[in-house]
């Protein structure tokens, strides 16, 4: 009974928060219609981003991402040119608040509770790029395919911040480009993990940005686990962005006695559009912890910082990533 | 000329069975396709649609049946398609079962090659579970011994009740017929003339009757009954479709990346290939079409070769030797040294000694690198020009800080090819200087003062030697109690000998030759 209590407690209290704050959202284009059941879906917030779109777009399509759901949070920069009439696309818009639903947290888990249910979602920003195990011949959907064949029903990876060897300005991006030419190095080693105890989940930081914007306060330095792919229930929820989703067993990397595979989440933020949003971010303040870290990034930005250093490693792949300990292949063969 | 009759089990991705169809079919072949009454796409329509005629007309379509995975409706598809065949009123040498998500992996005319030099083997895997369990997991004996009335994925419960009470009542079932049970995989090649048997038993009420409520009956009926027809010297006990199941006993999937495994296999058919696999689907096409009539040495029973999976899984079982594992620690406490596996070497000093000889002395030689005190004060003195690591620079010691082992295993391995060291002077105040006595990776050297207790031209104590004596006692003792083997040193008048260092520089290059020259290198797989 005691339990019973505190499930329903635990699952309808994010719940509640995501259906009032879904009230803020107005669907533009609707096409959920055509997601048939197993389909893998995506579900994006974003503002100001639409640069991003055409490349991500086609890089989700090819792996497998059968529906798009946007959340555009009043973007003015053409969005919706962007996604076009594109069949696998639906757009919900708001004006409301940032800040207010979570950093999205509630709008997400309205969508994820409202349309996700019974499918395998990615939950993603526009800038992130998810490269798992042979992710160069498998598709995201033998991914899940085999997770849920084990019984697992998360996906753990951790994120990769990319950069250029120049500065930060001068990383500049097309729209449809491919963000890896601009952006190929990252950190392969100076992380840090630790199990946190609330949530189980595994607290990761470290890489580029406790080097270069938290450098005398690295326990400040925004988080790197994440866990986009779930197998969505009703009563699941995400807590603290994606870093943190409930029940805790979603945050388990692996399975008890062995290794599950896990992920890089390849992170494009550091390009010439980084600037801009830095500036508008700081202006909004809207970002977490009272935008502490976007008021690192500008006193970053402000000396013209190279993120490079020789340090770094060209980024080669995932059998990379495997080799450096950043990503498991677990047992999938 | 041997002729095929292929019997398909599927009940959904029907552009790959399609796909399968039309390369089945060569010359005369039949194919009777099962489609799951689950599934309401019409494929009767698609195929006349999308195959061409003249294998159009070589596909028929058996009589659905709604399949549940593990009961009767499996066999009962099977000797569904079985009919169609007879009542084709055509002569076949052999049929294969097959599913969907199967493919071809040798060409069919190599096939018909195969199947004529041995001709009559029934190529099935039949096993006597008094022999062999066979079954990875789960239920052996008891799929036969009982009832089971339920379905084990949809109503685990009433599977499991009805399962224990009959175990506690004592029921057992009889085998019909004297018929000897026998396990084995689903997919067969068997011969015709058997296969008529096999139906003609399969009308017999009892048998039927019995064979009903049996537990993935699919595994043991058609096993059973070949083995009470034919003699166990024609029964080559396995199949011609390479499958393998996985340690908690689920069928292998096999994805673009696996042309090469799949190739190396004597087998003809492959199972199962994901879906998804279009670039694999299209390799294998590719082999089947160039060499048509090529005789492969095949043996007449087609083993597995399953070095690289086993190599994979063993592997890969607890994580890779010497990589860091994100989202396991079994302490915290060591953070990356966990699972770091290469060497390096520490130098426990006491506060006074004059460590610079020693340090140049290491420096000088090839492959060795001993930096300052890198975990001591408010900057990270790596006192080696150079050799700094660019992740973490001198005047930030903060990010050394939130977690030092890593911050060593992070300069051990900026540092390949080379024995790491660092001067840790105690009392040093964080927890370095315990780590490295629990790390089986650490080469401890002690520099303990010599025992002058009183100065030479006094007989005052000295009290700075006589503290370090007892830091450095208290250390030496903390390193026997934990087993951790080091090397002592003695500085008299805080300067140590230079036979002492001459000694000390041999030992940790012949350290350093043994792992990195010589084949103790562990993390290489």
């Amino acid at each position: 009974m005691k339990k019973l209590i505190r499930f329903i407690n635990k699952a309808c209290r994010p719940l509640l928060k995501a259906y009032q704050h879904g009230r803020d959202l107005t669907a533009i284009i609707d096409n959920t219609k055509v997601i048939r059941r197993n389909d893998l879906l995506a579900f994006i917030v974003l503002r100001n981003e639409a640069v991003r779109i055409p490349y991500f777009l086609d890089y989700y399509r090819l792996r497998g991402v059968k529906h798009f759901l946007f959340v555009d949070n009043g973007s003015n920069d053409g969005f919706m040119a962007c996604v076009g009439d594109a069949p696998d696309c639906s757009v919900w818009h708001t004006e409301a608040s940032y800040k207010e639903s979570k950093f999205g947290v509630h709008w997400l888990n309205y969508l994820l509770h409202k349309y996700g249910t019974g499918h395998w979602c990615l939950t993603l920003d526009p800038d992130e790029f998810l490269l798992y195990p042979h992710s160069d011949t498998r598709s995201i959907t033998e991914l899940t395919d085999y997770l849920s064949q084990e019984g697992k029903s998360s996906f753990f990876s951790i994120m990769l911040d990319m950069y250029s060897k120049k500065t930060v300005e001068q990383a500049r991006y097309k729209a449809g480009q491919d963000p890896l030419d601009v952006c190929p190095w990252f950190d392969a080693t100076g992380y840090y993990q630790d199990r946190r105890p609330n949530f189980g989940e595994w607290w990761i930081r470290g890489g580029v940005r406790r080097r270069v914007f938290f450098p005398d306060q690295p326990w400040h330095a925004p988080a790197l686990n994440k866990t986009v792919l779930v197998k969505w229930q009703w009563h699941f929820s995400y807590i603290a962005s994606t870093h943190i989703v409930w029940p805790n067993r979603l945050n388990r990397p692996h399975f008890s006695d062995t290794l599950a595979p896990t992920g890089c989440l390849l992170h494009f933020k550091y390009l010439s559009l980084f600037r801009e949003k830095v500036e508008e971010e700081m202006q909004r303040k809207e970002h977490y912890a009272g935008s502490r870290e976007y008021a690192r990034y500008l006193d970053g930005l402000n000396s013209k910082t190279i993120l490079w250093s020789p340090g770094s490693t060209l980024f080669r792949g995932w059998q990379q990533c495997v080799s450096l300990g950043l990503m498991n292949v677990g047992r999938w063969f | 000329m041997v002729k095929l009759g292929f019997i398909l089990l599927a009940h959904n991705e029907p552009a790959n069975l399609l796909r399968l169809i039309s390369r089945l079919v060569v010359k005369d072949e039949l194919v009777v396709v099962h489609w799951d009454k689950k599934n309401p796409l019409d494929v009767q329509a698609l195929a006349k649609e999308t195959l061409a005629a003249n294998i159009q007309e070589r596909v028929l379509f058996a009589r659905r049946v709604a399949v549940d995975w593990g009961r009767w409706s499996v066999v009962e598809a099977t000797l569904a398609g079985l009919e169609v065949l007879e009542s084709s009123g055509e002569d076949f040498n052999y049929v294969v079962l097959l599913s969907g998500s199967d493919y071809l992996i040798k060409p069919i005319n190599t096939l018909k090659g195969f199947l004529a030099q041995h001709d009559g083997k029934e190529y099935i895997e039949c096993v006597d579970p008094d022999v062999d369990p066979w079954v990875v997991q789960g239920l052996v004996k008891e799929r036969f011994l009982h009832h089971h009335w339920f379905s084990w994925r949809d109503q685990r419960t009433l599977f499991e009740w009805t399962l224990r009470t009959q175990k506690k009542l004592g029921l057992k079932r009889k085998v019909p017929d004297n018929l000897q049970p026998h396990f084995g995989s689903q997919w067969w090649v068997l011969t015709w003339q058997t296969l008529r048997q096999v139906l003609a038993m399969s009308r017999r009420k009892r048998i039927r009757r019995f064979f009903k409520t049996t537990w993935v009956p699919d595994e043991l009926f058609f096993q059973t009954l070949v083995a009470a027809i034919v003699g166990k010297e024609n029964i080559t006990g396995s199949g011609l479709t390479f499958y393998h199941f996985t340690h908690e006993g689920r069928p292998l999937v096999f994805y673009n990346d696996h042309f090469e495994f799949l190739a190396r296999q004597d087998h003809f058919f492959a199972r199962k290939l994901s879906p998804h696999a279009t670039e694999l689907r299209n390799q294998l096409d590719a082999v089947t079409d160039a060499s048509a009539s090529t005789n492969l040495a095949i043996p007449a029973v087609a083993s597995k070769h399953l070095d690289s999976y086993q190599h994979f899984i063993a592997v890969q079982w607890r994580g890779m030797p010497g990589k860091r594992v994100i989202g396991r620690q079994v302490d915290a406490w060591y953070g990356d040294l966990e699972w770091n596996n290469t060497p390096y070497f520490v130098i426990l000093s006491y506060s006074d000694a004059d460590l610079e000889p020693l340090r140049n002395a290491l420096n000088a030689i090839n492959g060795l690198c001993c930096y300052g005190e890198l975990f001591h004060g408010g900057h990270v003195d790596y006192a080696l020009p150079g050799k700094a690591h660019p992740f973490y620079p001198e005047h930030s010691p903060a990010l050394r800080d939130m977690k030092r082992p890593n911050f060593l295993v992070d300069l051990i391995q900026a540092n390949p090819d080379q024995l790491v060291g660092f001067v840790v002077r105690l009392p040093s105040g964080n927890e370095m200087e315990k780590i490295v006595l629990f790390d089986p990776q650490a080469n401890v050297v002690m520099v303990s003062p010599d025992e002058h207790y009183l100065s030479e031209d006094s007989d005052k104590l000295d009290w700075s030697c006589a503290f370090d004596n007892m830091i450095m006692g208290d250390h030496i003792a903390e390193a026997r109690r934990t087993g951790k083997n080091f090397y002592h040193l003695k500085a008299i008048n805080h300067v140590i000998s230079s036979d002492s260092i001459n000694h000390l520089t041999g030992h940790l290059s012949a350290l350093h030759s043994n792992f990195f020259k010589t084949g103790l290198k562990l993390n290489v797989i």
